[in-house]
């Protein structure tokens, strides 16, 4: 699992740019008959190992949706996501097992467990994988000292301030040493200085585990700092081949 | 300039000769057990009637504390607060309702919309509760000029994050208040939408309505016609500010 | 009130059906164990009129006072009465002896009755049993028969002292009298108000009395100044027996009583100074009535603690969804609703909830007590009985709807709007109870209750006729007090409890087991709630099966000390008995038999006093004596002191205490040895009893049967107890083996545990306290699984974005389940555990509170575990199911709609 070493053996296929996860045709529905919206209509996208994509787009254009979908939050109605090449979007619990080690979150609100201090958050992924205590303990202090943040391992979510805790989800995110980040709007909770510390520390992060990162945001200078930009308007990628690398 | 400083609160028969809000040395101690925060130490400002005034600050520097008090959702521990010319902060319950529902609107951080009402629901609720009849029209009508018309029969929890904004910022704006207080109303916009929403909102402004928005986001600042820097719970400087009138 | 707050208020109860469910739910709960408890009293109450009435043979009679009415004018006045069904009327005449003509056997004194033919088919206390009832001739009662040897055919003669010479009649049939002891009222003025018992009756046709005998027995009479006046009866005791229509008699005892005690002023009204009526079913009705009070003050005793969790139960429910309740109306608020405006919505809801569950909670009310004792149960009340059931089912609805939902809106529309908007912290200002320590305060102020009441005697409950209500306020506050006491103790501990427990369990342990440990010490508050439903629901139902165990051996010692051991056989009086009698009471199941002595008119001082004889050695293996009926010693030692000393008694503490008697005192006391002739004694006091079975009243003397053959030169035994294995089943079954050895020649009482227990003695022992207990452990399950489950449901509902974000962060459904299922069963072992001493506490005091129900004090509670066991396995179980329930529920949350909330 998460370990140092790993971290110094960053997985072949990163350097190679082969697709940590491929989409196609996916299309998501809200609601029946009138009322009915569609979210995503028609979504094809490749994401390689390692980089970094700003999803961009107005508000309700299905952002959020995407991000849901690729996580294996909510199902898609249509389409095909593939992890390293394995579709997974036809088998729930195989989709559920694989993003569970290979994609994590970050979320707006931190999504921290409230009852849980720091390290307890950091671990809980490895708890729910079943990774022997000694291991965790060794991983989840190592991804709290990526974000800085050793000294506060006891402090409970409610005892720090919104830039600390999104640190914490950030070292969450990391711990399992997954393939894949996805990050829907990170910063979106904080003022705008304490959201640049954030954003900088999840872009270095992912970029040092060669990690690939996927984060929606509104902020056109956090967008500049990815390698890619991906636009969506009402469920479709417009010009997503848009590379600013 | 105070013109009420004893007796009871009462609306000033020339009102538009005063600022229409008045935050003079206000402190808020937030007490909880033997812990206490100092949120505004000392906050003082003026608003004048038609302003569109920005407050910009760090996380924890005490910004929604002093649009909560301003709002007359909140005590203050020290200080007087004066709003459309009634001393908010030491009124009854009765009369900061009639205030709020009279001439003032908010737009919260996070939780803004009852979670069992649709979005028009949500909108039509002040309006209702202040004995508008055209509650449901209106309501309709204002969710397709910020452009979530096609949503008015969602849920919160159906709308994607910039729709639930735009839906709140509706229902603070339905009893066409004389004050807006926004609290990072456009903070989960693209620049597309935020246009659209500060468009909207200068037009009201134009017609009088007072403006009071906190913000991190540049593109609202410059709207403005005055910046207020909050710090540790004090208004530290106001920087006069070009304000984009249309 | 606005379009707007209806508007609104609507789509909060149909668009959260969760929330809505859950509170009705709650509320309904208490209101159905309110309806089942008061259908309860009601059809209790009901049953104790029937119980009362039903071994009443005639309602009641009428006496002549003057010699010369006219019994057909009566009668026909009588019959025309409405609610009246049948009139019979009978002249009895004393008669001091019968024999056969020229005969050497001649009977005891007895009875000559006069009734007509009809009068067999009006009432069944009188049987023919062989020959015929025939106008020119008599029946005989068996004893009589039997004494004589007569059979039908056979001529007798009726010795009556106001004819000049003996009557002679022939005997047409034999009549069986078993039935009839309630014909005759005792002539003893120191008996006044009993029965009298007659063995020996000649039973003729009216109008043979009247041609033979009516003319010389009045004349007789005539000549006799004025009767009543010396205090003897009249020579013919002219009776009206009357059967009025009893299934027009109202439910409750106390109206039934009043409408019968109408009847008969009515009746006697309209022969003033002629007739007197004494009114059986009355009397009967008035020892009811007395005992329905009790039954209905047993019951709220029993019912309160279930009412108060009930209420309990449903605040809970509203606290589980007080946080949302804070949200909305903080931004109610802010949105400009008045206050006015809030309450009206807050008052609204609560409304069309109590209402909601008012309704809910008539019909489970009404399904529990059909569960609970059947069908015939609800036939038994009317549909008078089910509507008056709905204003307390309403009132009990909006009640604790108001309490539940209502009071926290009130609160929250007080304070800053504000804080209702920002509860981010979890740390409350410790609410008011616990500041003021108002748990401590009541639990001391039910102590101080307890020690007042025990002071004065503790809770008497008023019998008897024209007695009102008298108990005292005080005490239904001692359990109630009592009750808020241990549940706010309860709360105050386990806040405490809760967090170091799981600090200490989180140490303990790792992965899923330490983050529900952490989540616990998280979620203290919400966790004590739980906890506290679960342990008080279920000592709830610890204390009602502890007062169940206790009432039922109760009322076994109860019947043992009234029947003096299993079975108790008593010989007609005056009769010889058969040889070997004691021998053959050796039935098959009897484990002993011993013979006891009686001298009702035995003096001690100047006071008729009852003296026993018993036979020390073997008195103590077959009777019921425990120690505690006894002063000072132990049963056995005071059995073999008594032993010891051939002219040893044992006296009742009274006695000791009138006379100043100490143990090793002289006593004297005169023995009766028939016919008026006295033997004096000179006997030693061995020991002082407080109570000595065989008898409630008037077990004054207790002495050794050889000693006191001797001294009043008979060996003849009064009666037999006889020792079975104690159990019910095995009391009726000794007492079938004997009641066939005296076949119809030797007629014997033969009197057994079972019987006593239902009938003799009062009604109230024959409560079914254990249906009330059945349909409370119903409740018990119910409350218990429904708390636990709103708990688990609103836990998932409150925490679905905790769950949520756990299942986005690697955790597979199973292991959230997991993570419930350690906090739920948590939740189970505490509530459990806690519920065995508080339930405890509660059936102490329901005991001590209610010892006067018993006849004999009560020692303490009696456990038996089987029904305590049973509970614990049967709840376990729903709380299983609860969980298992809920956890199913986890899987379906909708992780897309909760983590798109922020
Ligand atoms: N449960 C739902 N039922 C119906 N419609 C829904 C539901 N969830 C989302 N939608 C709709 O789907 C569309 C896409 O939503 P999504 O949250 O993906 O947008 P987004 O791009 O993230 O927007 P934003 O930038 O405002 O957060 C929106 O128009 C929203 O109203
Ligand atoms: N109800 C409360 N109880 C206790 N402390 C509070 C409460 N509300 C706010 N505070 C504290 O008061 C200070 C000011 O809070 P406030 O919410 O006004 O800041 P803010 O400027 O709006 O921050 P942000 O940009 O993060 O929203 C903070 O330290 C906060 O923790
Ligand atoms: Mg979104
Ligand atoms: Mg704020």
């Amino acid at each position: 699992m998460a370990t140092r070493a790993d971290e110094m053996t960053p997985p072949p296929d990163a350097q190679a740019g082969r697709a940590v996860l491929a989409a196609t045709g996916l299309r998501k529905r809200y609601g029946r008959g009138d009322g009915a919206v569609d979210a995503l209509r028609g979504v094809d996208l490749e994401i390689r190992g390692g980089e970094i994509v700003a999803v961009m787009g107005p508000s309700g254009c299905g952002k959020t949706t995407l991000l849901h979908v690729l996580g294996g939050i909510e199902p898609a109605d249509a389409g095909e996501i593939s992890i390293d090449g394995t579709v997974v979007s036809r088998d729930e619990r195989r989709l559920a097992g694989l993003h569970r080690r290979t994609v994590t979150f970050v979320f707006q609100g931190f999504g921290l467990i409230p009852s849980l201090s720091a390290r307890e958050n950091v671990e809980f992924p490895l708890v729910a994988a079943g990774v022997p205590a000694g291991e965790r303990h060794r991983s989840s202090l190592a991804a709290l000292a990526d974000v800085g943040l050793v000294e506060w391992q006891h402090h409970l979510p409610e005892e720090m301030s919104g830039g600390q805790r999104q640190r914490v989800a950030i070292a969450r995110a990391l711990v399992p040493n997954p393939r894949l980040i996805l990050a829907d709007e990170p910063t979106g909770n904080l003022d705008v200085a304490t959201g640049e510390e954030v954003l900088d520390l999840l872009i270095t992060s992912a970029r040092r585990r060669r990690c690939a990162l996927v984060m929606v945001t509104h902020d056109p200078d956090a967008g500049a700092r990815a390698d890619r930009i991906l636009s969506l308007r009402d469920g479709v990628l417009v010009n997503h081949t848009e590379d600013l690398t | 300039m105070r013109a009420q400083t004893t007796s009871m609160p009462r609306a000033v028969p020339a009102a538009s000769l005063m600022p229409f809000v008045i935050v003079d040395d206000v402190f808020k101690v937030y007490r909880e057990g033997d812990v206490e925060t100092v949120a505004l130490r000392g906050a003082s400002m003026t608003v004048q009637r038609g302003e569109f005034v920005v407050i910009v600050g760090r996380s924890g520097s005490g910004k929604s504390t002093l649009l909560n008090i301003i709002g007359g959702l909140a005590d203050t521990t020290a200080g007087r607060v004066t709003v459309a010319g009634f001393d908010l902060a030491r009124s009854d319950e009765e009369l900061r309702a009639m205030v709020r529902s009279k001439h003032i609107g908010m737009v919260f951080q996070a939780d803004n919309l009852v979670p069992f009402l649709t979005a028009e629901e949500n909108v039509a609720l002040p309006m209702q509760l202040a004995g508008r009849a055209d509650a449901g029209r209106r309501a309709r009508h204002l969710l397709d000029e910020l452009g979530v018309g096609a949503r008015h029969g969602h849920r919160p929890e159906q709308l994607s994050g910039g729709e639930k904004q735009r839906v709140a910022i509706a229902t603070a704006i339905a009893n066409e208040p004389e004050l807006l207080l926004g609290d990072e109303l456009t903070g989960e916009l693209d620049t597309m939408n935020t246009d659209a929403v500060l468009d909207a909102l200068a037009a009201l402004n134009a017609r009088g309505m007072t403006l009071v928005i906190v913000t991190h986001n540049m593109r609202v600042a410059r709207r403005a016609t005055r910046i207020l820097h909050i710090k540790d719970g004090l208004i530290e400087e106001s920087e006069a500010a070009h304000g984009d009138k249309s | 009130m606005t379009r707007g707050v209806a508007a609104y208020t609507f789509r909060l109860l149909l668009r959260s059906p969760g929330r809505s469910l859950a509170l009705i739910g709650g509320l309904s709960l208490g209101v159905a164990l309110v309806v089942s408890i008061l259908f309860f009293v009601e059809s209790s109450s009901k049953q104790l009129t029937q119980t009362a009435i039903a071994p009443v043979p005639i309602d009641m009679v009428g006496h002549a006072t003057v010699p010369t009415i006219s019994q057909r004018q009566v009668v026909g006045a009588f019959r025309r009465q409405p609610g009246i069904q049948a009139v019979e009327v009978m002249d009895a005449v004393d008669f001091t002896t019968a024999a056969r003509p020229g005969g050497a056997q001649k009977t005891p004194a007895g009875k000559l009755v006069a009734v007509d033919p009809s009068f067999f088919q009006s009432f069944d206390v009188l049987k023919v049993s062989s020959g015929a009832f025939d106008p020119n001739g008599a029946l005989v009662t068996e004893a009589t028969a039997t004494r004589l040897g007569v059979k039908p055919g056979d001529t007798i003669a009726v010795s009556i002292p106001a004819l000049a010479a003996p009557y002679q009649v022939k005997v047409t049939g034999i009549v069986d009298a078993s039935r009839a002891q309630m014909l005759f009222l005792s002539t003893d003025p120191s008996k006044q108000g009993e029965y009298q018992v007659v063995t020996d009756m000649v039973v003729m046709d009216r109008s043979l009395f009247n041609r033979a005998l009516r003319t010389a027995l009045l004349g007789a009479a005539s000549a006799q100044p004025a009767p009543n006046a010396t205090g003897g009866a009249p020579v013919v005791d002219q009776q009206q027996l009357i059967r009025i229509d009893r299934t027009a008699l109202p439910g409750s005892p106390a109206a039934a009583q009043t409408r019968v005690k109408t009847l008969a002023r009515s009746l006697e009204r309209q022969f003033t100074g002629q007739i007197k009526i004494t009114n059986n079913l009355g009397d009967a009705l008035g020892s009811a009535k007395g005992d329905a009070l009790t039954a209905k003050i047993l019951f709220i005793f029993l019912g309160l603690p279930g009412v108060a969790l009930a209420v309990f139960l449903a605040r809970y429910a509203g606290e589980l969804y007080g946080e949302a309740q804070r949200r909305e109306i903080g931004l109610l608020r802010a949105r400009g609703a008045s206050s006015r405006q809030v309450l009206g919505i807050a008052g609204l809801a609560a409304g069309v909830l109590g209402v909601a569950g008012a309704a809910v909670g008539l019909g489970a009310g009404t399904l529990v007590t059909v569960l609970a004792r059947g069908n015939n149960a609800l036939a038994s009340a009317s549909a008078g009985t089910f509507i008056g059931m709905v204003p307390w089912a309403l009132a009990a609805g909006l009640l604790m709807a108001v309490a539940s939902s209502f009071m926290p809106a009130w609160n929250a529309a007080r304070q800053n709007v504000i804080d209702e908007r920002r509860r981010i912290k979890r740390v409350e200002r410790a609410p008011f109870w616990k500041r003021a320590w108002l748990d401590v305060g009541a639990l001391l102020a039910a102590g101080v209750v307890l020690f007042l009441l025990n002071l004065s005697g503790g809770f008497k409950p008023a019998g008897g006729e024209g007695q009102t209500l008298s108990f005292s306020f005080y005490l239904f506050l001692a359990p109630l007090l009592l009750w808020i006491g241990l549940t706010l103790l309860l709360q105050r501990l386990l806040v405490k409890v809760i967090p170091l427990f799981a600090r200490s369990a989180a140490g303990a342990s790792s992965g899923f087991g330490q983050v529900a440990a952490r989540s616990m010490g998280w979620r203290a508050n919400r966790l004590t709630s739980a906890i506290s439903v679960v342990a008080l629901t279920l000592s709830f139902g610890v204390s009602l099966a502890l007062f169940t165990s206790t009432y039922n051996a109760q009322k076994r010692m109860d019947a043992h000390y009234a029947v003096g051991s299993d079975v108790r056989v008593t010989p007609a009086l005056g009769l010889a008995q058969p040889a070997g009698l004691r021998q053959r009471l050796l039935v098959p199941g009897a484990t002993g038999v011993t013979a006891v002595m009686r001298d009702g008119s035995a003096v001690v001082g100047s006071e008729r006093h009852v003296v026993y004889g018993i036979n020390a050695a073997k008195f103590g293996s077959i009777s019921y004596l425990p120690d505690s009926f006894l002063v000072g010693e132990s049963a056995t030692t005071m059995l073999s002191n008594l032993r010891a000393t051939p002219n040893g008694v044992l006296i009742s503490r009274d006695l000791a205490n009138t006379f100043s008697i100490l143990v090793g005192d002289p006593v004297l006391v005169r023995l009766s040895t028939g016919g008026g002739a006295y033997k004096d004694v000179r006997l030693k006091a061995v020991g002082i009893f407080k109570q000595f079975p065989t008898s409630s009243q008037d077990s004054d003397l207790v002495m050794n049967r050889a000693f006191m053959a001797q001294a009043r030169g008979t060996t003849a035994a009064d009666f037999y107890l006889v020792r079975a294995d104690g159990t019910q089943a095995g009391a009726t079954r000794v007492a079938n083996e004997i009641k066939p050895l005296f076949g119809s020649t030797a007629p014997a009482q033969v009197q057994d545990l079972t019987a006593t227990l239902a009938t003799d003695q009062s009604t109230l022992t024959s409560l079914n306290l254990s249906g009330l207990g059945s349909t409370e452990r119903i409740f018990t399950l119910v409350i218990a699984f429904a708390g636990f489950g709103i708990f688990l449901l609103s836990a998932i509902a409150e925490r679905a974005k905790e769950f949520s974000t756990m299942r986005a962060i690697g955790a597979a459904p199973s292991q959230l389940r997991r993570l419930l299922a350690i906090e739920g069963g948590s939740i189970m072992v505490f509530g459990l555990l806690l519920s065995v001493p508080v339930g405890f506490i509660i059936a102490r005091v329901l005991v001590t509170l209610l010892t006067s129900i018993f006849s004999l004090p009560v020692s303490g509670v009696s456990v038996s575990l089987s029904p305590l066991l049973i509970l614990f396995a049967v709840s376990a179980g729903g709380l299983l199911v609860a969980l298992v329930l809920t956890a199913q529920a986890l899987p379906r949350l909708s992780l897309g709609t909760t983590l798109r909330e922020e």
